[in-house]
């Protein structure tokens, strides 16, 4: 069965960063494969592939475009820019769906010296499409109103850290799945960089009254906190 | 004569006549050398004239493979760009099965093979260039690490601490045997380059191009400055060994 739904990633751009942030487990239906994976993959100096999406696929596509890229900087001798990056990955996603198709959903983060950061967001069809804050997988369905409500142009890093630790709690809250580990990275002028949260998110448990009268319908009304 | 017409034709004395010819083109190329020494690799060039209105900095002739795989051809250059590309691909293509950088053995390997298929079938002409790929092994340690490797027309490879191929390579390639000196130093290497080229190269320094591989960094290119400075050197020590030659004369005279 196709894992795209479960790979559970979002990113944004920040005043002069772009970041990325993924959870880090691989599931196999019930079992949880591996606990710290890191989907998020260099492709090239200055950008960033957070993956979504069966390993085997997800794997090979990231290696697959990032040594296309080298040779492309070998053979003309330049680097090719985010753009470039983003409407190649396009490309070959959409030739690719109706004979061999990678199952893989991409989040591409840049930074570019000339326009700042950037970022792209693909499906496995083929679409490219370039919001400022965006997701992947079914947290989507979470994080992309929370982003409306949240996101705003020019954060720092440490109002999008912030932003960053929401969308977490969010999902540690709401999401059916418990997520037990993130890993954050970004790209900025000085390249690709890891950034370890500060904050540890943890849900807090509601306990709920057994002995409290309850309703009509059997649910006890008072929520202990 | 009729035996140099086609590839396939050996001749009564075993000869394939294409591939010597192509031999020929490649000793018709401009001058090109390779030198191993202690912890780099040295690459020297030597550049035609450009016509006036050309553009010097767009002749390459020492061209990067891989980051830490550099060649430098003789011969067609034509040939050349063509069989460096597919080198390029070869270089990527290993890395993405092997999780790696290819060796330099490996890469050689590719293309004398690739330079070698060209002489077997008819109908496609023998490459017309030789090459020296020199580069950094991806794992054995120290002194083995640095390796340079010189292809032919024909599909040879061979390994090598110092070699010249193309125009007057006899000459030049006596030279570096007379004044090899193993463990050499980057700037003891640059020095032997360019006095090895300048025994060929017609008007000097602005016709050398020079290129040092330094383990972990990429290929480093001297401007023109930097070269003509060395020039001055040995310039400079020429000169003093001739005052010692002379001062020796006259104290014999005496």
């Amino acid at each position: 069965m196709s894992q795209l739904g479960f790979g559970n990633s979002f990113g944004f751009i920040g005043k002069d960063y772009a970041l990325v942030a993924t959870d880090c487990a691989v599931p196999r239906s019930i079992i949880t494969m591996k606990s710290y994976d890191d989907k998020i993959q260099k492709v090239a100096d200055q950008t960033l592939f957070c993956l979504s999406g069966d390993v085997g696929d997800r794997k090979n596509f990231g290696e697959f475009i990032g040594r296309n890229l080298k040779w492309y900087e070998m053979r003309n001798g330049r680097k090719l820019d985010n753009d470039g990056i983003a409407n190649f990955t396009r490309s070959t996603l959409a030739q690719s769906i109706r004979r061999n198709p990678y199952m893989v959903g991409v989040i591409q983060a840049g930074y570019e010296e000339t326009s700042g950061p950037c970022m792209y967001w693909f499906d496995y069809f083929g679409t490219m499409s370039t919001p400022k804050a965006t997701a992947q997988g079914l947290c989507q369905y979470f994080l992309l109103s929370l982003f409306d409500r949240h996101w705003k142009a020019g954060m720092s890093l440490e109002e999008g850290l912030t932003l960053v630790e929401l969308c977490i709690e969010q999902l540690s809250k709401r999401y059916v799945i418990s997520l037990q580990s993130f890993i954050v990275k970004i790209v900025d002028k000085n390249g690709v960089r890891q950034i370890n949260l500060n904050k540890q998110v943890k849900l807090e448990q509601t306990k709920i009254d057994m002995d409290a009268p309850k309703t009509a319908t059997g649910i006890p009304t008072a929520l202990k906190q | 004569m009729s035996y140099d017409r086609a590839i396939t034709v050996f001749s009564p004395d075993g000869h394939l006549f294409q591939v010597e010819y192509a031999m020929q083109a490649v000793k018709q190329g401009a001058a090109a050398l390779s030198i191993k020494c202690n912890d780099c690799l040295i690459f020297g060039a030597e550049l035609r004239s450009p016509a006036k209105l050309q553009k010097k900095s767009s002749v390459k002739k020492i061209l990067e493979i891989d980051d830490h795989l550099v060649c430098v051809c003789a011969g067609l250059t034509a040939d050349a760009r063509v069989l460096v590309n597919r080198a390029r691909v070869e270089c990527q293509s290993y890395r993405l099965q092997n999780e790696q950088s290819p060796p330099p053995l490996f890469i050689s390997r590719f293309l004398a093979e690739l330079q070698q298929q060209y002489t077997v079938r008819g109908g496609r002409r023998p490459f017309g260039l030789a090459t020296l790929i020199g580069g950094y092994h991806p794992y054995i340690a120290d002194e083995q690490n640095v390796q340079l490797y010189q292809t032919i027309p024909s599909g040879v490879y061979t390994e090598w601490k110092a070699c010249a191929i193309g125009r007057k390579d006899k000459m030049l390639n006596e030279f570096l045997e007379k004044h090899y000196k193993g463990n050499m130093s980057e700037q003891q290497g640059i020095k032997m380059a360019i006095r090895c080229l300048l025994e060929v190269v017609e008007h000097g320094a602005k016709n050398i191009d020079i290129g040092v591989l330094v383990k972990g960094k990429k290929l480093r290119k001297l401007t023109e400055t930097e070269v003509n400075n060395v020039v001055e050197e040995i310039k400079k020590d020429e000169a003093e060994d001739n005052d010692d030659a002379t001062m020796d004369d006259k104290k014999q005279g005496q």
